[in-house]
């Protein structure tokens, strides 16, 4: 597995220098960007540790690059930073999903801390998709017309394709995909996928 | 409107005039008849006479028959004459009577009303309509005198007078003026009066023919629309400042933020007892490097703020605050607020911004009159006083609102402190920035008798 790395996006130079020293005082490796439009580039799904993102950046902002990350399924943990006036966005963000958010100045370690918590919960996600038992405790919780439609979706078909195969409305498929992933506690059918792929290997 | 009525009547006048003329033309030609008939019939029987007297009594009968036929055919076209004439007398009336229910209807109907008056200011005639826009009738306006005109609001009464005066001066012009005038119910109303030379069918000029319309509608869509025009520019500058001020927040937080992040990692560092002196030292330079780029931030603040250098002039403080209190009118009027202006005669010149002062006096007086507004209508009196005192020269403004209260008076000139629902909390706080930066004092106390004193001491010339 590979090392866990806080990934700084901050139009800011200065900003971007004095995390990463701090980061480095508590032990962070860091790797920083001053666009989102580089981020993005560089980015492979493998990466671990988590993702600190300015909500203000010149060209493709904060928002747009969580978008996209979340669009591509990345599923690193992302730590927003905000200015005062953005915490109705922040706040927007968090139901989105985002693991945090953050307002500058910051508080002393507060970053640095959060920064820590998120690599713990990248971990446990990372150690949960390797953990057979774990795997296989949750498939238990599925009932029998759930292991059907997963079967179908894993196969990658369509909600409607599978509506249809099954003879019940795509409402109902939809429900069955949520319930899901929520018991598999994975956010895409390709997570669900390599969450799988960990009872094959044997 | 005046001039537009006049056309229609003049065109059914006309056919009544020449009417006339035909009805004197045809008098004479039935004299003339009538002569001509009496010469006729004194011939004939002139002739009938001789010519029997000359061949005896054999042609006689026959002459008297001529003479009768000649007579009947003179009685028949004397009596056709006669028709005509009557006639054309018939149409003279008509048309006489026309034009004046012509200008019965035209009165009638007119929504701007006429009052004309004698050299000596009597009223001589009102129109229907202006009887009807001052709700008084003709008999209680008829023979009224200047200057106890019944519908003349009595506080404007002085400048009425003084209105009528300038129209004298100015003889034979035109003129139109604006004038608070109340109703027999007591309800004032705002009118426009046209007044033009009233003059007599001989040329003479007897007096003043004035045309009234009821603008009290359009002067408050006025006020409105101006009222208007206030809050979208006070929003517009309340918007513009709240963008400078986000801007400059976002823009402190930057530096702030690389500088709080370095402190941590210093202190992480120092706590953990891994102390590298170069490297601390290389962060130290880094830190404050941000500081000067935040203290580049403000001086930059700075400079825009500073872009508005005051524009110095000796002026009299009396005359502006003369035009403060014309500018506050409206505002004291709406809040029926009375403003008392008591100016000390020969007060030193004081050098300043005209602009900026009068800003103070403005925003003080409109204080007063905001403060005022619980307060019973016969005390809501603003006064503004000027003295002088020492080498300044000093402006006071009075009110008898609420006064201030001991925990309100300490945050007073704070900026962002308001009392008022959609102030701002800039007013005062302006106020005496630019009082300070005249060297001048922006001082405040409570009057013994309720509401609160202002004074503002401006450093005078002494010759």
């Amino acid at each position: 597995m590979s090392k866990s790395y806080a990934y700084i996006i901050d139009d800011d130079e200065a900003i971007c220098d004095a995390l990463t020293w701090q980061f480095r005082t508590r032990g962070i490796e860091c790797m920083s960007w001053s666009s989102a439009e580089d981020f993005l580039r560089e980015w492979r799904p493998d990466w671990c540790g988590c993702i600190v993102l300015d909500i203000r950046l010149k060209g493709m902002n904060g928002l747009a690059c969580f978008d996209i990350l979340l669009e591509n399924h990345c599923l690193l943990p992302v730590i927003f930073i905000t200015s005062h006036g953005d915490i109705q966005m922040a706040v927007g963000t968090l139901k989105k999903g985002a693991f945090d958010f953050v307002e500058k100045p910051f508080n002393y370690n507060e970053l640095a801390d959060r920064v820590l918590a998120a690599f713990e919960a990248d971990a446990e996600r990372r150690r949960a998709l390797t953990d057979r038992d774990t795997v296989e405790q949750r498939l238990a919780t599925l009932t029998g017309r759930e292991r059907e439609v997963m079967g179908l979706i894993l196969e990658g078909r369509y909600n409607k394709v599978i509506a249809n195969q099954l003879a019940i409305s795509m409402r109902t498929v939809e429900a069955h995909r949520s319930h899901i992933f929520n018991k598999m506690h994975v956010r895409s059918a390709v997570e669900l996928a390599q969450l799988l792929a960990v009872l094959k290997k044997d | 409107m005046l001039p537009a009525s006049s056309s229609p009547a003049a065109r059914t006048l006309a056919p009544s005039s020449s009417g006339f003329a035909r009805a004197r033309w045809s008098g004479w030609r039935l004299y003339l008849l009538l002569a001509q008939l009496a010469v006729v019939i004194l011939l004939s029987s002139w002739l009938a006479a001789s010519i029997a007297t000359a061949y005896e009594a054999s042609w006689f009968p026959v002459l008297l028959v001529g003479v009768v036929i000649v007579l009947g055919f003179a009685i028949i076209w004397g009596v056709m004459q006669m028709r005509r004439q009557l006639a054309s007398h018939l149409n003279v009336e008509t048309a006489l009577r026309q034009a004046a229910t012509f200008q019965q209807a035209l009165e009638a109907s007119s929504a701007g009303g006429l009052r004309a008056r004698d050299q000596d200011g009597r009223i001589t005639y009102v129109s229907p309509a202006f009887c009807r826009m001052t709700g008084f009738s003709n008999e209680e306006l008829l023979g009224a005198r200047f200057p106890d005109i019944p519908y003349w609001d009595s506080l404007q009464a002085g400048r009425n007078l003084e209105t009528f005066n300038r129209l004298r001066s100015n003889n034979n012009q035109s003129c139109s003026v604006e004038v608070a005038m109340r109703r027999k119910n007591g309800q004032p109303f705002d009118a426009l009066i046209i007044e033009s030379p009233f003059i007599d069918a001989s040329g003479q000029h007897i007096g003043w023919l004035g045309a009234v319309v009821d603008i009290t509608e359009q002067k408050r869509a006025r006020e409105q629309a101006q009222q208007q025009y206030e809050r979208l520019q006070a929003t517009s500058r309340l918007v513009t400042m709240g963008e400078m001020a986000s801007t400059m927040a976002h823009e402190l937080n930057q530096p702030l933020t690389a500088i709080s992040s370095y402190v941590a990692g210093c202190l992480n560092q120092i706590e953990a007892g891994q102390i590298d002196a170069a490297e601390l030292k290389e962060i130290q330079h880094k830190i404050a490097r941000q500081t000067q780029r935040a203290a580049g931030i403000i001086s930059r603040v700075h400079a825009f703020v500073r872009r508005t250098e005051p524009n110095f002039s000796s002026v009299d403080l009396n005359s502006l605050v003369r035009e403060a209190a014309a500018l506050i009118e409206t505002n004291a009027q709406r809040q029926q607020v009375r403003i008392v202006c008591e100016l000390e005669e020969g007060l030193p010149q004081v050098t300043i911004d005209t602009q900026m002062i009068e800003q103070i006096i403005v925003n003080l007086m409109r204080n007063g009159i905001d403060a005022m507004c619980d307060t019973p209508l016969e005390n809501r009196v603003l006064t503004i006083a000027t003295h002088t005192r020492g080498n300044h020269a000093v402006l006071r403004v009075s009110d008898r609102g609420c006064g201030i209260s001991p925990d309100i008076a300490s945050h007073l000139f704070d900026p962002f402190f308001t009392t008022k629902g959609k102030g701002m909390g800039m007013g005062l706080n302006i106020c005496r920035t630019i009082a300070e930066l005249h060297h001048g004092q922006l001082t405040f106390e409570s009057n013994p008798s309720g509401g609160a004193t202002f004074t503002l001491a401006l450093y005078a010339h002494t010759e």
